[in-house]
């Protein structure tokens, strides 16, 4: 059955067609090497990845290369695949991805794993790397989530490290390299790519472990591979290569718009917040290039909406600068700015003026705890005036939707930091009736939305525990009996789902027979509330001998030998170890900007402005 | 050269057949802004360009007849203002004349299609089928009713080739009696015993007449 057959069967074939303008083609049998590159969710979403465009534009810019783009398909297309013996397939030649020299695979979050088995069992690649033989390609793995590899450890051949616009050209250039000069074979292509910096080959370490099942070792098995991966970054964010072009979706997407990305790193060092630590050190990139940008994004795509991708875009030292050259050209064409969520303590009238008059209705604000003793614990280092400022900006021109992000479950926490949660809201209701600017006649409408905390690993938090579905849920029920107005709103994230993330998420190799075994129950698109079952993935763990909370729910010791240990990412782990200690003590740590605390990314290079130790 | 109210027309073909009227709505939208075609945007808080399509299309067929009216705001050469739009396109979607628009949407009459079938079917049962009443079941508001297509069918040709089977029909493109290709395969395929791999293409547009509309 051909696919013409198949698409017609299917919701919104759009997905699986390629053809879209700004799409790469070149000639196939011109390349040294083919490059299948996976964003295991759907199109839709996948589509809308800053990473995806960055990456494909890096490597098709190796003139014999070629990188093409493939998705998870929607269940109902994968039903077509299966019974019509249809592998995963590349959208711009519709060539099967196992005949793909380097099948790249982006994780970005835990609960995308299982979605990654599910894609190479489409794709007709063994599951296990141990498995696969010379015809396959290199599977390697990159992205967010990379900072923790070792739950799916034995699905990858090789990762990366870090940042890629340098390293994966290095890595292709290797490959093409051997595979010239005679010397390839997998295990000997994987050895020579064991030595360049920030590439880990899992199979070329060995992992022990206790009788307790605490890790008890990491070790290379040569002597010629480091025993410590350190990551890689970009040193200088404007001279990096950086798309003209993106590939423009026929179909609706996440998001339709031009991204750019300010700079990476965050100075703010909130104790529970992986990225922040993970993209450390602060590397800014200058007003010229990003609104050069900006503009070509702009001529080459017709988009009209401009989103700064960042960690905290309020910090960004030059934003005035920034939005002033962008404005120049934005307002006459129609193009409106998205900011993402503020900093509430550099919320100013400035930057209200500057994204005012777009559709949104509402600012978004994350206090993430409702005291300031807990805010201090977590080095959130955000006073109530300062929210309330803010607020008061968002009213003053005529905004009156506050949505404001809350954690649940936080180490230290207390029923009188919940008790906050709710303090706080009532007060940024009052604040709105208090406002002479406000909205006439209209009523505010404030809604909180409280996740549940993880630990997560390269944070202070890395060895806390999580709460379990009993406390998390008296908690949630009791911020719910506090808040009494209908103005406003309270959500709350899926407990359940929260618990999976939180196992995998500080997970080890143990965790990947789990994996095999969520995959074999038919566990797919974890992270949509349709297909998300805590029942199954319960099921996975018992029968694998495997207790969850183990990784979830067990304060991990503070000498213990931690699965991610053999990562470098420039923070050290006596810093965090040092902001563990301060955060029982609910003392906080300056940000980067006000003084430097020496947190070790500095030594990986990048001048970062703030960073004392050279 | 060409402004004010104009009319182009373009081919939606290949791939694009499996993209729906709304992502086409929007890719155009993409396309005239990276043209630079100074095309009239509509007023108000949110604006977008004005064009207006002629006829539906569904998902999966082709069409070499499309035709939509935009407004230009200052005038163009034809042949920039089309080649500034197909450069926009990888050829799946091509524009192929521009002129200043004088009839109405609201003036077509009949489409005419080719269908190819590349299933084993049945030739003599496809051909009686066309005898008898070919009835649907569509939604209406009085609820699910049941047309019979045949009194919007005309001028139907059967050719069998090879391993293909090709019907070339016209069918009623009114507004209150349009005719979904796709109705008269599903409408066919009951009576045949199944057709799952074929390929629709509306070939020409006429209007009332029987003129070929332009």
């Amino acid at each position: 059955m051909n696919k013409n057959v198949i698409l017609k069967k299917v919701l919104k074939p759009g997905r699986y067609i390629g053809g879209e303008y700004g799409e790469i083609i070149k000639d196939k049998n011109k390349m040294d090497a083919r490059w299948a590159f996976l964003f295991p969710d759907t199109y839709e979403i996948g589509m809308s990845n800053l990473g995806v465009r960055l990456l494909y534009g890096v490597l098709n810019q190796m003139e014999n290369v070629w990188c093409e783009r493939c998705y998870c398909p929607w269940v109902d297309m994968e039903e077509q695949m299966r019974v019509n013996n249809l592998p995963l397939f590349a959208l711009e030649s519709g060539d099967p991805v196992k005949d793909f020299d380097i099948l790249g695979i982006t994780l970005q979050y835990e609960l995308c794993y299982t979605n990654v088995l599910n894609a190479l069992e489409l794709a007709g690649i063994p599951l296990l790397a141990k498995d696969r033989g010379e015809d396959c390609p290199i599977v390697i793995g990159g992205g967010p989530a990379i900072y923790n590899p070792e739950p799916v450890a034995d699905f990858f051949d090789v990762f990366s490290i870090g940042e890629g616009e340098e390293a994966l050209p290095e890595f292709t250039k290797l490959y093409i390299k051997m595979k010239k000069d005679g010397s390839y074979t997998r295990k000997a292509f994987l050895h020579e790519a064991a030595k360049l910096e920030g590439f880990y080959v899992p199979s070329l370490y060995n992992v022990e472990f206790n009788e307790d099942m605490t890790q008890k070792s990491f070790t290379p098995i040569y002597d010629d591979i480091p025993q410590k991966i350190r990551k890689r970054i970009i040193k200088d964010l404007d001279k990096v290569f950086y798309p003209e072009k993106v590939v423009m979706p026929y179909i609706e997407t996440v998001h339709d718009r031009i991204v750019i990305e300010p700079f990476r790193g965050c100075i703010r060092g909130c104790r529970f917040c992986q990225a922040g630590m993970t993209y450390r050190p602060i590397r800014e990139a200058s007003p010229d290039v990003l609104n050069c940008r900006a503009r070509t994004l702009y001529d080459n795509t017709g988009y009209d909406e401009i989103s700064f991708s960042c960690l905290s875009i309020s910090d960004y030292t030059r934003l005035s600068e920034l939005t002033d050259k962008m404005l120049a050209w934005t307002d006459e064409n129609k193009v409106s700015l998205s900011l993402p969520s503020q900093r509430a303590d550099a919320f100013t009238h400035e930057i209200m003026e500057k994204i005012s008059g777009v559709r949104a209705s509402g600012i978004t604000f994350a206090p993430e705890a409702g005291t300031q003793r807990l805010r201090d614990a977590i080095n959130k280092n955000l006073f109530e005036e300062d929210l309330m400022r803010a607020c008061n900006v968002a009213f003053d021109f005529g905004k009156n939707n506050i949505k404001l992000y809350f954690m649940n479950g936080l180490p230290t926490e207390t029923d009188e930091d919940i008790e906050g949660i709710a303090d706080l809201s009532k007060k940024v209701v009052e604040l709105y009736y208090k406002n002479p600017n406000r909205q006439k006649g209209k009523h505010p409408s404030v809604t909180i939305s409280v996740s549940c905390f993880i630990p997560k690993p390269f944070t202070a938090f890395q060895w806390e525990s999580q709460n379990d579905f009993e406390e998390l849920e008296r908690k949630q029920a009791y911020l719910a009996s506090k808040i009494t107005d209908k103005k406003i709103r309270y959500t709350w994230h899926n407990a359940k789902v929260s618990h999976v993330e939180a196992v995998l998420a500080r997970g080890s190799r143990r965790i990947s027979k789990v994996l095999l075994k969520a995959h074999e129950k038919g566990l797919k698109f974890d992270s949509w509330d349709e297909f998300f079952d805590y029942d199954k993935w319960m099921e996975a763990f018992s029968e694998c001998g495997i207790d969850p909370d183990f990784y979830a729910r067990r304060e991990i010791g503070i000498d213990e030998l931690l699965p991610w240990d053999m990562l470098d990412i420039g923070v050290t782990k006596a810093f965090l170890k040092n902001e563990r200690k301060k955060a029982y003590e609910s003392l906080t740590t300056p940000n980067c900007k006000e003084k430097c605390s020496g947190c070790g990314a500095s030594k990986l290079g990048g001048n970062c402005t703030w960073c004392r130790e050279k | 050269m060409v402004q004010g109210k104009i009319r182009l027309k373009f081919k939606k073909t290949g791939k694009l057949r499996f993209i729906s009227h709304l992502d086409l709505v929007r890719t155009m939208k993409g396309a005239f802004l990276r043209a630079k075609v100074p095309i009239y945007y509509s007023e108000g808080f949110n604006p977008h360009p004005k064009m207006v399509f002629s006829l539906p299309l569904s998902v999966g067929c082709e069409s070499v007849c499309e035709f939509m009216d935009i407004k230009l705001n200052s005038p163009m050469r034809e042949s920039e203002l089309l080649a500034a739009l197909n450069r926009q396109f990888t050829g799946d979607l091509e524009f192929t004349d521009v002129y200043p628009c004088k009839s109405d949407f609201n003036d077509i009459g009949w489409a005419l299609y080719d269908i190819k079938i590349l299933d084993d079917i049945d030739l003599d049962k496809l051909k009686n089928a066309f005898k008898n009443p070919l009835v649907i079941t569509k939604k209406s508001k009085k609820g699910m009713i049941e047309v019979d297509l045949q009194p919007n069918i005309k001028n139907c040709r059967i050719v069998s080739v090879g391993g293909e089977t090709n019907i070339k029909t016209l069918l009623c493109a009114k507004p209150d009696s349009y005719v979904n290709p796709e109705h008269l395969i599903h409408a066919l395929s009951e009576a045949v015993g199944g057709i799952e791999d074929y390929y629709i293409t509306r070939l020409t547009v006429y209007d009332k007449n029987g003129e070929e509309f332009r």
